[in-house]
């Protein structure tokens, strides 16, 4: 009785040490690996990037020197609820489900990890430029 | 990690000889710079939005960003902080609360001690380093070339080209004249390693320059940087008759005396650590609207 009630501590110790083992942490893409993806400069626009960190990378768009609005491609296994506010069934945008983020965001989830958004700076930059913008992305480049 | 950076933005005074200088480069920037402080309200001056949810999961996402050292933040703020006070700030306590009257530059006088050309040279080219090394720090190296990153630097704006504005005017035209861009790029071209190392600025960051040899960043840096600074303050209007016209209204300075002026808001500011402050809770929070 006593060798059974040893054995079953030691497999409630291994077992709750298998539990306890953390998951692997998600590969998080260099932000430079985005680069390509953003859409290009077109007349009168200029596409200037800003920052561009691990699993980052963000430009600017201007028009005439004045920020537009503010690109933005981010790898969603750094930060993994921001995958949340895509639902199911949502509206799509390039093909990709979109959802608000804020009053002046729209964002897609492309290969369900990498987050693409544009965001108004200037007031005339509306939401139907947001997702003009969005679909001039180079997005077959993101992938799983 | 000394302080968060929500800390460090809920701290930013108001009002003080900082933030009275800096107002006066509104000339050379117009409406490029207002003292935003508390980081609720940066993130909702940055972001355009107003929703508390919102504000709350940007905070939360720019906080774990900032706290995880290797992302560069971190860095980038000590960076301002040390170029800062490298200067002694025997003055900013009694300065700080100064707000509306005119300052005496003659009660500070025995605090105050000009610097030689040379010395003044080597700590105006050392902050365009410095700054150079926290933008990279902040935003890492954006683009794909040497270009991309030129431009982002060139596309500075807000706190950023405030702070530009004030290493151009504080540690560049008043001490050194209007020619001051000249005379760096003279002098940092034949700079020896114990030229730097007599600088406290150099003293405190070099071990932040990445690469390891710190003279050849140094020098390619102010290299790379030359043609913009050469028509820096031409291409903003800013000489030094406008600067002292606007100085004159907050400080009482002799005529002829510029280089103890230089000094006196050598020790009487801090701008380089309140703007960078600003500077890094900007990209921190713009990036973090990016990844929730």
């Amino acid at each position: 009785m006593k060798k059974i009630a040893l054995l079953l501590a030691l497999l409630l110790v291994i077992a709750l040490a298998y539990c306890s083992r953390s998951a692997p942490e998600p590969q998080i893409a260099p932000g430079k690996n985005f680069n390509t993806a953003f859409p290009k400069s077109a007349a009168g626009l200029t596409v200037q990037f800003t920052q561009e960190k691990e699993g980052y990378a963000q430009a600017d768009l201007l028009k005439d020197g004045k920020k537009m609005a503010q690109l933005s491609i981010s790898d969603t296994n750094s930060n993994l609820t921001a995958r949340d506010k895509f639902k199911p069934g949502a509206r799509t945008i390039a093909g990709h489900p979109s959802a608000t983020v804020g009053s002046l965001g729209t964002a897609i989830l492309v290969a369900n990890r990498y987050q693409v958004q544009v965001r108004s700076i200037d007031p005339s930059f509306t939401a139907q430029d947001r997702e003009s913008w969005l679909n001039q992305f180079q997005l077959g480049g993101l992938k799983q | 990690m000394s302080k968060a950076i929500d800390q460090l933005v809920d701290e930013l005074p108001t009002g003080g000889m900082t933030v009275r200088v800096l107002g006066l480069l509104d000339f050379a920037a117009p409406g490029q710079w207002q003292n935003t402080t508390g980081f609720d309200n940066t993130i909702r001056y940055v972001t355009g939005e107003s929703d508390a949810g919102f504000i709350g999961q940007v905070r939360q996402r720019a906080l774990t960003l900032y706290a995880d050292p290797n992302e560069g933040y971190q860095r980038a703020v000590s960076i301002y902080q040390l170029v800062d006070s490298a200067g002694g700030k025997v003055g900013l306590s009694s300065m700080a609360h100064m707000l509306g009257e005119k300052v005496a530059m003659l009660s500070f006088l025995s605090k105050l001690t000009p610097k030689e050309d040379q010395t003044q040279t080597v700590d105006l080219g050392l902050k365009i380093v410095a700054e150079m090394v926290a933008f990279c720090y902040t935003n890492g190296f954006p683009g794909d070339s040497i270009s991309d990153f030129m431009g982002a630097v060139k596309s500075y704006e807000k706190e950023n080209l405030i702070r530009l504005c004030g290493i151009a005017v504080f540690d560049g035209l008043i001490p050194l004249g209007p020619d001051y861009a000249q005379k760096l790029m003279d002098s940092a071209s034949g700079w020896s390693v114990d030229d730097l190392t007599k600088s406290p600025i150099y003293q405190r960051i070099a071990g932040v320059i990445p690469g390891g040899e710190a003279l050849p960043f140094i020098k390619n840096g102010l290299g790379s940087f030359n043609s913009y600074l050469a028509t820096f303050a031409s291409d903003r209007g800013i000489t030094l008759d406008k600067v002292l016209d606007q100085m004159r209204g907050v400080i009482d300075f002799s005529e002829g005396k510029l280089d103890l002026l230089a000094a006196f808001l050598d020790i009487g500011t801090n701008y380089m650590e309140h703007t960078g402050i600003q500077s890094v809770s900007r990209s921190l929070i713009q990036r973090a609207v990016g990844e929730i």
